[in-house]
């Protein structure tokens, strides 16, 4: 092999990533789960609060026909009296 | 630990020295190799199932390693001409050849894409132009082209500005 080949395998010989790589690397493969399980609470937020908001609505129309009711009864007792 | 959680633990110890420097030697930049080497073992997490055998193994890292780091330096659009120093191996030579060894990662970082990975799995991993053809998925005469420009090439400034170099 030629001297210059040898001077370039000393300059590309195989060198050590930083600390820790090892730990990042097997750490992170977990990262794609983590995002669908984040993804699922998201969904399951949004879920719960267009539940939440339902139930709300479905309160304020049964109070809506509370007071309703009640109005007309009290019209019908003022035109039963009025007779 | 499950084996599939174990054998991906064991394949990143054993293969993170090769996959690290190829992206190294290929960027010149420690924080870019250790991203693209990150998102390789990454990409290797989710095809190991497709990965059987210790060689094939070996042939994806390499070949996703080396497109990953092109891909990455085409991003960044940015020159291959900052040369970040690799930690020698024990020094190993005079002056003279640390000088030299200088100069010689700078003029390989100033080479295009395909040749400088073409020296870089050359030289790294010691291939021989066929593999290194199926890995860079280019034709064998290219790759021997490139090999024999590139170092013409080195030899030509190497003898300019050092002396001659057999």
């Amino acid at each position: 092999m030629e001297e210059l080949e040898q001077h370039l395998k000393a300059v590309l010989h195989r060198i050590d990533p930083p600390p820790g790589f090892e730990a990042r690397a097997v750490r992170r493969r977990s990262r794609p789960g983590l995002k669908w399980a984040a993804a699922l609470a998201t969904a399951a937020m949004i879920v719960a609060g267009v539940y939440w908001q339902g139930e709300i609505a479905k309160e304020r129309v049964m109070v809506a026909l509370k007071l309703t009711g009640t109005k007309l009864q009290q019209i019908q007792e003022k035109v039963d009296h009025a007779q | 630990m499950r084996d599939a959680e174990r054998r991906f633990a064991d394949l990143v110890h054993t293969h993170q020295s090769m996959v690290f420097s190829i992206a190294f030697h290929f960027l010149r930049d420690r924080f870019a190799a250790e991203e693209v080497a990150q998102d390789v073992f990454l990409q290797l997490h989710r095809k190991l199932d497709e990965l059987q055998s210790a060689d094939h193994v070996v042939f994806w890292l390499r070949r996703t390693a080396s497109h990953r780091s092109i891909d990455y330096a085409r991003r960044r659009r940015r020159g291959p001409i900052a040369v970040e120093s690799a930690p020698e191996s024990p020094v190993d030579g005079d002056v003279g050849d640390i000088f030299l060894r200088d100069r010689l990662k700078a003029l390989i970082a100033s080479l295009a894409e395909a040749p400088r990975m073409v020296m870089v799995l050359r030289y790294q991993e010691e291939m021989m132009p066929e593999e290194i053809a199926r890995v860079l998925e280019m034709p064998v005469g290219t790759v021997k082209s490139h090999l024999q420009r590139s170092l013409a090439l080195l030899r030509e400034k190497i003898e300019r500005s050092i002396g001659e170099i057999r």
